[in-house]
């Protein structure tokens, strides 16, 4: 095995192949150093030059290795089991330790120019124990100095800690070097601090995992204090396993803290085994919701991310489908206070912590000339602390003195018990939840650019409102990588409605013709034959081009795409390569909100809001299709019917996030296209083809993995499950460590899998040239100002004015625009209707749309014209017939193609609300059924309903219902 | 005699030509390529002015002499059979040819 690959393996591997003596401790440690040398960069310094462009592209996780006293360790692993004894659990395996430990003979800085002279004389508990077991020590890391911050960029040791996985983003903070050097490779395992989310955000961030243990199960002699009654030590790996490992290593009392408790360490790699099921996971609506500054100096609360929140339920999905069972609606009201409280219990611990830095026993102390001891406190501190220092101790200073301390701290404290208590509720095993463990998303957003927020300290300390409420509590967590993103893109074939071919005469629909009956010698390619350019093809591809918003070019030009595939029968398509129609576009994609319902069929207790997805369009040009291929007993048999249709060819940038909004694309490209009339666009017809170009990568990350490719969809559910699926297998390939390969794969529908296809040749072998039998197409403003002429409004800008216009709420609107004809119909109803438009909108999604779907006929083609339609709305509104008269009136009306008023009048359907002939009626009714009226009159009230059927059906239903009702009452009495 | 074209890239070179070729035929093409590459090989040696245009087809089509598109018209071809009885296999209507090479996925 490679050097490489040895520092990208997990602790248990590492552990077993040392123990194994398949590999020696020495080869690993010096696998780390050179995955150190190659990525790392320069350490921090204080007082460093300026960023070069190289330090930009290096992680910087370290302030100071320890390659001696490494190796020395790692000799003494090799050398124990040479002779046969015990090792240690985490023989062999390389760790980082926070700067914030003190580690005998190393410099133990806390990430401060106070402490960066200080070379501690003695080794923090957790760090001893490590060794002990068998690890390795390579060196100290850097992190916000004296751990107060959320993005690694405050210590005063720089170059700071870049994000492995996108180094223009933070690490996290304040243990940025340790997830950082776990998440590069340069180490297996690290040791942390918790205080706010110290540990578990920047794992988050990093994609590792990172755990903040219960308060006092790791002993906190050696740890250099920040907030003692919150800090606590912990692991960060890149797998559970290892986690669970130096956990069981770091843990248990130590008799040099007197907060580390008296609590059993149980056998954590041994319950990994077990798995989840039967544990009771809760998810709660207030880690769902976020708090941000209003940037009026208040606060206000705003639903997450809809990527975070979606993450953190496909987590529980995964859970529900390992056995765990979800409990829904958790209430822990009390989290959005879990900052402001920190804000003044941890300043007061840290600026009483902070005092012993004043320059007389160790660390800094002011070069300047001092008048007295006052001014080298001052000069010492001033010049030895940071600005994230400074804010803490003032901050402390204020919120513990005498007259301001009952305000502030007494009160943080007494919240802190109700923050508690949202935890003992939820966890109480007798309680209404009975949880064993709540899951959340981890950060608030995904690692932010650096620079981003520093700055703004209110800011920053609210990256941590979702992970300080467990510290506040002392309950552990635990951060687990789960924001991997799907990255979609995708390539359309359009089949456009022309009558004929792209460069003959033939047919271009022949869907239904028997196979090689549409061809001609043209595009059979025969020997000898030229290809004549049909300028409806253009006109229609400009007509889309322009309804993408791409940038139509004047001149334009075809080439040949060559290679060989005996549906091409010239062995080369003529396609448009590098001077296509058009350049740019983009298509803004409504994405509807849905209910997320999760397992255990409950109704949807959370909605997820819609949004817009901005779609790029890198792709828009025109090109010939080439014709079919069906397999046969070993054979391929060939029909030329569609050689030569004209295609434009689409393709999406990486923009689409998940298989829903891959979906939602071809829904609004194939209304766009029917609108536009360019294209019947029927997926099952093939006019309208797909292919998926389908990656992932962390979320937020900027660049692209290898991408597979799907093709063979046939309609849009299909591209949504495929899609789906291989999102699915990516994911688990990447969690099991494998790297996805850039296939081809095939949708099979009926099986319902993918495979593998042979690969493509790559671009360069197509050899494209520009096609000498075709002359560039010339696009003049006249030709160009006369298609565009005919480009409507579309559909999203007409649901807009709808909205906006008719007061149609959005759901209305888009039903309404679903179908350009409808949308004409309706505007033109309300025109002759002249009244509330909501009223003529009713009517049509009912009955109107319910007519075209049964006669499978567009709203154009309707007998039932908007004015007749208009009409028959008025007439029920004046009273001349009722409602369901009208509604019948309709399809009358439809069926003869005559006014409404003409069938009202020729068959007596107008209302009648004549009392004489009524009240004759009523008495006929109660005349013929004397036992209902028995039973009226003892009590049964709702027979009136029937007594007023019974008279509408004997006066045909003309009757004024209302008026019968009244009649009969007064009848009956 | 250049080396330019490797027998690698040679090799890649027939099979994008989906051609067979015998070792001793191979390379003698090889051979005569590479010579032939030394007379292209000439044209590096002209400076050329940035903005000297294209000549794609000897004379200037101006929009003038450039045909127009055609119309969207619909002229069938009277025979396809004439065009069918050409194919070394015909059968049922299709064109035969043997199978594509395809790998399943685990």
């Amino acid at each position: 095995m490679t050097a490489t690959e040895l520092c990208d393996l997990s602790a248990i591997q590492i552990r077993e192949m040392v123990r194994r003596r398949e590999v020696s401790a020495i080869e690993v440690l010096d696998a780390c150093l050179e995955r150190i040398a190659a990525v790392d960069g320069r350490p921090g310094r204080l007082d460093p030059d300026g960023l070069t462009p190289e330090d930009e592209q290096r992680v910087h996780a370290f302030i100071s290795l320890t390659p001696e006293r490494a190796r020395a360790q790692a000799a003494e692993v090799d050398r124990k089991i040479a002779v046969g004894e015990d090792p240690g659990p985490l023989a062999g395996v390389p760790f980082s330790v926070k700067d914030i430990f003190c580690v005998q003979g190393t410099p133990s800085t806390a990430g401060s120019r106070i402490l960066a002279n200080f070379i501690a004389p003695y080794t923090a508990t957790p760090v001893a124990r490590l060794e002990a077991a068998g690890a390795v020590m390579v060196g100290k890391v850097n992190l916000d100095e004296f751990t107060f911050g959320s993005s690694n960029e405050s210590s005063a040791f720089k170059p700071t800690p870049r994000n492995p996985w996108d180094l223009s983003r933070v690490p996290g903070g304040s243990s940025g070097g340790s997830t950082a050097s776990v998440a590069a490779g340069e180490v297996i395992l690290s040791l942390g601090t918790d205080t706010a989310g110290s540990i578990r955000q920047p794992a988050a961030f990093c994609g590792v995992v990172g755990v903040k243990p219960t308060y006092g199960r790791v002993s906190r002699y050696g740890l250099i204090a920040f907030a003692s009654s919150i800090d606590c030590p912990g692991p960060i790996a890149r797998d559970v396993t290892g986690a669970a490992m130096m956990l069981q290593v770091i843990a248990g009392a130590d008799p040099r803290d007197a907060t580390a408790a008296h609590v059993p360490v149980p056998d954590y790699t041994a319950g990994l085994e077990r798995g989840v099921r039967g544990l009771r996971i809760g998810l709660s609506p207030d880690y769902f919701r976020i708090t941000v500054p209003d940037g009026q100096g208040g606060f206000t609360q705003t639903a997450i991310a809809p990527e975070i929140e979606a993450a953190v339920r496909r987590a529980a999905q995964l859970l529900a489908e390992a056995g765990a069972e979800i409990v829904e609606d958790v209430p822990m009201p009390n989290t959005r206070y879990g900052i402001p409280v920190y804000f003044v219990i941890s300043r007061v611990e840290a600026a009483s912590n902070l005092h012993r830095y004043d320059g007389v026993k160790y660390g800094y102390r002011t070069p300047q000339r001092v008048a007295d001891l006052g001014e080298m406190y001052r000069k010492t501190r001033a010049e030895g602390f940071g600005q994230q220092p400074k804010l803490r101790i003032l901050m402390g200073m204020y919120v513990s003195a005498a007259q301001y301390s009952e305000q502030y701290y007494t009160r943080a404290l007494r919240v802190r018990t109700l923050i508690r208590r949202d935890f003992e509720q939820a966890f109480d095993p007798n309680g209404p939840y009975r949880l064993d463990a709540l899951l959340t998303p981890t950060t608030p957003t995904t690692a932010f650019p650096i620079g981003a927020i520093y700055g703004d300290s209110v800011l920053m300390q609210y990256a941590d409102q979702l992970t300080v409420p467990a510290d506040h509590a002392g309950v552990p967590g635990i951060s687990i990588p789960g924001g991997l993103e799907a990255v979609i893109g995708l390539e359309t074939h359009i089949q456009l409605n022309t009558l004929t071919k792209i460069f003959c005469g033939c047919k271009a629909d022949s869907w239904f013709d028997p196979p090689n009956t549409n061809i001609c010698p043209v595009c059979t390619g025969l020997p000898g034959v030229l290809p004549v350019l049909n300028r409806t093809v253009v006109e229609k591809a400009v007509l889309l081009a322009a309804a993408m918003h791409a940038q139509i070019q004047p001149l334009s030009y075809f080439d040949r795409k060559n290679y060989f595939y005996p549906d091409l029968p010239k062995g080369y398509q003529i396609s448009q390569y590098d001077r296509p129609l058009a350049k740019g576009g983009y298509l803004e994609l409504p994405i509807p909100g849905r209910d997320l319902d999760l397992s255990s069929g409950r109704s949807g207790a959370h909605t997820s809001q819609g949004y817009i997805r901005y779609v790029s369009i890198t792709k828009l040009h025109i090109e010939e299709d080439a014709g079919k291929t069906k397999n046969e007993d070993g054979r391929r048999l060939i029909d030329f019917n569609r050689c030569g249709v004209p295609l434009v060819e689409m393709v999406t940038g990486p923009d689409l996030r998940s298989a829903d909004e891959a979906a939602q694309y071809l829904i609004r490209l194939r209304q766009l296209l029917r609108w536009l009339g360019v294209s019947e666009a029927d997926m099952e017809k093939a006019h309208l083809r797909c292919d998926a170009n389908v990656s992932i990568r962390p979320k937020g990350a900027q660049y692209l993995n290898p991408k597979t490719e799907i093709k063979n969809v046939n309609s849009i559910d299909a591209v949504r499950t495929a899609i789906a699926a291989e999102i699915e297998r990516q994911i688990r390939e990447v969690e099991a460590g494998r790297q996805v390969e850039a296939w081809t794969l095939e949708w099979d529908e009926d099986a319902g899998v993918l495979r593998k296809m042979r690969s493509k040749e790559t671009e360069a072998d197509y050899r494209y040239f520009k096609e000498p039998d075709l002359l560039p197409i010339r696009l003049d403003d006249a030709w160009r100002d006369a298609i565009l002429a005919q480009l409507p409004e579309l559909p999203l800008e007409r649901r807009a004015r709808f909205v906006r216009q008719y007061g149609l709420p959005e759901y209305d609107a888009d039903i309404l625009t679903g179908e350009r004809s409808l949308s004409e119909y309706y505007e033109a109803a309300v025109q002759a209707y002249g009244g509330d438009p909501k009223r003529v909108s009713n009517w049509m999604m009912n009955d109107v749309l319910r007519m075209v779907n049964e006669l499978g006929v567009s709203a154009g083609e309707l007998r039932l014209k908007p004015a007749y339609l208009a009409e028959i709305i008025k007439l029920v509104d004046a009273g001349t017939v009722n409602t369901s008269t009208g509604k019948s009136l309709l399809l009358k009306v439809q069926e003869t193609g005559r006014p409404p008023a003409d069938i009202v009048q020729a068959e007596g359907l107008a209302k009648v609300s004549d009392d004489a002939a009524i009240r004759a009626v009523a008495g006929e009714v109660l005349a013929e059924n004397p036992k209902e009226v028995e039973s009226y009159k003892a009590g049964k009230v709702t027979l009136l309903g029937w007594f007023v059927g019974q008279v509408m059906r004997k006066m045909g239903g003309k009757a004024d219902p209302n008026l019968a009702r009244k009649i009969l009452e007064e009848l009956l009495r | 005699m250049s080396e330019e074209i490797s027998p690698q890239i040679f090799e890649h070179l027939v099979q994008l030509a989906a051609l067979e070729l015998g070792a001793e035929e191979a390379e003698y093409l090889r051979r005569q390529l590479n010579n032939q590459l030394g007379a292209i090989h000439e044209l590096e040696a002209i400076p050329l002015d940035p903005d000297l245009a294209i000549t794609s087809h000897g004379i200037p089509y101006t929009p003038q002499i450039s045909p127009a598109p055609r119309a969207d018209e619909w002229r069938p071809f009277a025979h396809p059979e004439d065009i069918l009885s050409q194919a070394p296999q015909f059968e049922d209507g299709y064109i035969v040819v043997p199978d594509i090479p395809h790998e399943e996925l685990e």
